[in-house]
């Protein structure tokens, strides 16, 4: 478990940055918010990169930078990795001596660096490819060879600047598998909603260069501080066994899927996609359920209602549907979805190892 | 910084034979560089005189000849030695006049200020850094000659491209000694005579180009009459002969 | 060639073909006047000889010092922000746009036996520059290193910075960085670099004569032996020259399209 404090400011051009949070039990921390919010500055100054202008950051009760002392520590004594988007993976050095690096950093002979990284390549399945120069890699490739590099220094921290931005749907889910199998402590900056629900515990979210929320994935998710939030947010995760055009969720509701599926799968939908009725809908609302209103959230024009039922989720609903229902705090009411809003994940199949 | 330009730009102009065109009614004068001050001096009584402006240039004499050769425009050439002369003969452009000779020079033994490395003749040349005019300019052929003719070796560290850069390498101090003309003496060096020098003399002949315009025959006169000649020997050059 | 053609507007194209055709007709000049049939007899000469192999130490001894000041010179103008930087970078490229004379003058009254620095090498060390072969590197390498600085800067600016931030995060000093990571990467530019400041030091003239002086042993190299049979033997000055366009051409093809074109 990685303790952050961070309390401090800084400034980079004109732009003023100012963050102030505490971890203590959270293990994979998602940073969130809009474009240009401050997210990856918030990482750059985790790793050194940048300074605090004023203020303290202390990680695991060392302190790395507190300009009023002058301590700082720079980047490279820092136990923690950042890893950016495109990986920055060495283009001059093979996929062997990339994962290696982190040894060779520790002074260890090529040889001896390359033993220990063996290990790390076999698991990230890299073996085939070690020999490999990074321009004849694939994304996926890349993805995993900077993972297991990020790796190999064994950080106590793992800073991921959007790990899966550009990558196809096969990488994504391997490397989401991957990260869900990581013992290491994360912090992950995600534009990607499913990624930060899959992954995260706790919630950073940035907007104009300051956090305007922090607290579990729970808190922030049923009580989304902005509209930025309650909108980055609008989406509900499923996950059962498809077989064919049917979806079974775990406690065996079964939904229409839009295209034919087998195995895991997780189904994701938007929360504006629901539709809640008083009485069982009839006509072609195949996919429906029962449900009762456990929490009720009124925004100006929007009221965001969540469901327990087969499976918890959200439903926002306008606020003269939500009048003219008359719902209220446990009610008992049906919902429904249509097939074609259905967005389906395929899961890989459980890990080998 | 004065000297830094001073010497800079003297060693440009000497060195790549400035060939500027100021208006082709002037008249173009090409003059060994040891006559780059009398030479000035000249031309500026003379365009007193005559009313005709002058443009000069100068050079180590063996530029000027592939100069000459090369097509250079010029009207007069004025030159350090008789033999580059006959070089410039072959060249065809100087076939309608005769060369007058207008003034001898000899060379002397320049050291710094001071004479660090007291130099007595150029036997003490061994063992010294000294600098002497290359062998294809005037300069280094007389001072070939008259080593041959004192019967002494001469050894030398670096054969300078004109007798002007050898003098700058010895004011500035980074030769203990070189030879140089007598004209070329200034009070920046100290001049040291060799005896018998006098003996082996360079001529300085002077010709009109051919197709130069009529005033170069008037420029040559006024080199030779008697208030040119005044100013040469002003500039302690030698008589004709 | 045909596609690209298609993609550059005609009129890119003559201009180019001109600049090309300017750059190309004095060789072609040189060549078509020079007396091929005393090519050998000439280059075989003991002083031409004498000129060429001191004509290779002198680029090969100032490429190497090129590499060893240009590259953190290079590296300090391309990253380093500090009141004066671009006064230091005009100083830096001073030499290419200098005439070389004055920059041989400047040499002498700064490291010259008189010079303010060169006065103590001579009365503390006994070590004199002027008119030697190492000052003849010298000034070859005052001339070609701006060419040096300039090829590592220009590469270093478009370096990514995120390669070398990747390698701090993952553990590795600065400096250790800076040599399996960033040095490594500038392999082109400082192998271009390399070609260019040798190839400039080659024909470096001005400044030789200056500085160094003309001593058949120490410091007359081809360009020198060119200038002297300049005015003595034009028929030989043609050979060097057509000697130097070899020299300088097979060097710049290979070493600088070589690694170039290669990733």
């Amino acid at each position: 478990m990685t303790q952050i404090f961070l309390s401090g400011t800084t400034k980079l051009g004109v732009e003023e940055f100012d963050y102030s949070f505490e971890t203590n039990s959270s293990k994979r921390i998602a940073v969130v918010g809009p474009n240009g919010s401050g997210k990856t500055t918030l990482l750059r100054l985790i790793a050194g990169h940048e300074r605090l202008r004023s203020g303290l950051l202390k990680i695991n009760g060392n302190v790395y930078d507190e300009p009023t002392s002058g301590n700082f520590t720079p980047p490279h004594q820092r136990k923690l990795t950042l890893q950016h988007q495109d990986g920055s993976i060495f283009p001059h050095l093979t996929v062997e001596d990339n994962v290696a690096f982190p040894y060779r950093s520790k002074k260890k002979s090529k040889r001896k660096a390359r033993a220990l990284a063996h290990k790390t390549l076999e698991a990230f399945d890299l073996l085939q490819i070690k020999d490999k120069y990074p321009n004849h890699l694939s994304g996926g490739q890349i993805a995993r060879v900077s993972l297991a590099r990020s790796l190999t220094k064994q950080p106590r921290l793992l800073m991921l600047d959007e790990p899966t931005a550009a990558l196809d749907v096969a990488s994504v889910r391997q490397v989401h598998q991957t990260l869900e199998s990581l013992k290491t402590s994360l912090l992950l900056v995600s534009h990607d909603p499913i990624e930060v629900l899959k992954l995260s515990d706790t919630i950073i979210a940035l907007e104009g260069n300051k956090i305007i929320q922090f607290g579990t994935l729970k808190s922030v998710t049923s009580k989304p501080a902005t509209q930025w939030l309650s909108k980055f947010f609008d989406l509900n995760l499923v996950s059962g066994t498809a077989s064919g055009l049917e979806f079974k969720t775990g406690c065996g509701e079964i939904f229409h899927l839009p295209q034919n599926y087998s195995g895991n799968v997780e189904v994701s939908f938007p929360s504006s996609a629901i539709s809640l009725h008083l009485s069982p809908p009839s006509g072609s609302f195949r996919n429906k359920w029962k449900a009762t209103v456990t929490s009720l959230d009124k925004q100006d024009k929007l009221v965001r209602i969540k469901l327990v039922g087969a499976f918890d989720c959200y439903a926002t609903i306008t606020v003269p549907t939500f009048n003219e229902l008359e719902i209220a705090l446990g009610n008992t009411i049906w919902a429904s979805i249509k097939a074609t809003e259905l967005n389906v994940l395929q899961k890989p199949n459980p890990a080998k190892t | 910084m004065k000297l830094f330009i001073h010497v800079s730009l003297g060693v440009i102009l000497l060195m790549s034979g400035l060939s500027c065109s100021e208006s082709d009614s002037s008249l173009r004068v090409l003059a060994a560089s040891s006559l780059t001050e009398v030479f000035q001096e000249i031309a500026s009584e003379f365009e007193k005189d005559t009313g005709i402006q002058v443009t000069l240039s100068f050079a180590g004499s063996s530029s000027l000849a592939a100069q000459i050769e090369d097509g250079a425009p010029a009207d007069v050439i004025a030159l350090a030695d008789e033999e580059t002369l006959t070089r410039v003969k072959q060249s065809g452009r100087l076939t309608q006049q005769e060369e007058i000779i207008f003034a001898t020079n000899y060379l002397a033994i320049a050291t710094p200020i001071g004479n660090p490395a007291s130099i007595g003749n150029i036997s003490d040349f061994k063992g010294n850094i000294t600098a002497v005019c290359s062998e294809q300019v005037p300069c280094g052929h007389l001072a070939n000659e008259l080593a041959s003719f004192l019967k002494v070796e001469m050894e030398v560290t670096t054969w300078e491209p004109n007798v002007r850069s050898v003098r700058t390498k010895i004011e500035l101090g980074e030769v203990d000694a070189g030879l140089i003309y007598v004209t070329d003496a200034t009070n920046q060096v100290e001049i040291i005579s060799i005896k018998g020098s006098e003996s082996v003399k360079t001529k300085y002949p002077i010709a009109a180009v051919d197709n130069a315009k009529p005033s170069a025959k008037d420029f040559i006169d006024y080199v030779l009459s008697p208030n040119g000649q005044e100013t040469l020997e002003h500039f302690r050059f030698g008589a004709p002969q | 060639m045909e596609t690209q053609h298609n993609s550059v507007p005609k009129t890119i194209w003559a201009g180019a073909s001109i600049g090309f055709i300017f750059l190309l007709v004095p060789f072609v000049g040189l060549s078509q006047r020079a007396p091929w049939s005393s090519f050998v007899q000439i280059v075989t000469e003991e002083t031409v000889l004498r000129s060429i192999s001191l004509s290779m130490i002198v680029a090969t001894c100032s490429a190497f010092i090129c590499l060893i000041l240009g590259i953190p010179l290079g590296w300090i103008l391309a990253k380093a922000d500090f009141r004066g930087l671009k006064l230091v970078r005009a100083i830096v490229l001073l030499p290419m746009v200098l005439p070389p004379v004055a920059g041989g003058t400047a040499l002498l009254f700064a490291l010259g036996r008189k010079g303010f620095i060169g006065e103590h090498l001579d009365s503390w060390f006994g070590v004199t520059l002027p008119f030697t072969t190492a000052g003849a590197v010298l000034a070859a390498s005052f001339v070609s290193l701006p060419f040096f600085v300039l090829s590592i800067e220009s590469s270093a600016t478009q370096l990514d910075s995120r390669l070398e931030e990747a390698s701090l995060n993952l553990g590795a000093s600065p400096i250790r960085t800076f040599f399996t990571i960033s040095l490594p990467l500038l392999r082109n530019a400082i192998m271009a670099g390399i070609a260019l400041s040798w190839a400039r030091a080659l024909g470096e003239f001005g400044a030789t004569i200056t500085f160094a002086g003309d001593n058949p042993d120490q410091t007359r190299t081809l360009p020198l032996q060119l200038f002297v049979a300049l005015e003595t033997n034009p028929e030989r000055a043609m050979i060097i020259g057509v000697l130097m366009v070899m020299i300088s051409l097979s060097v710049l093809v290979t070493l600088r399209g070589n690694w170039l074109v290669q990733k």
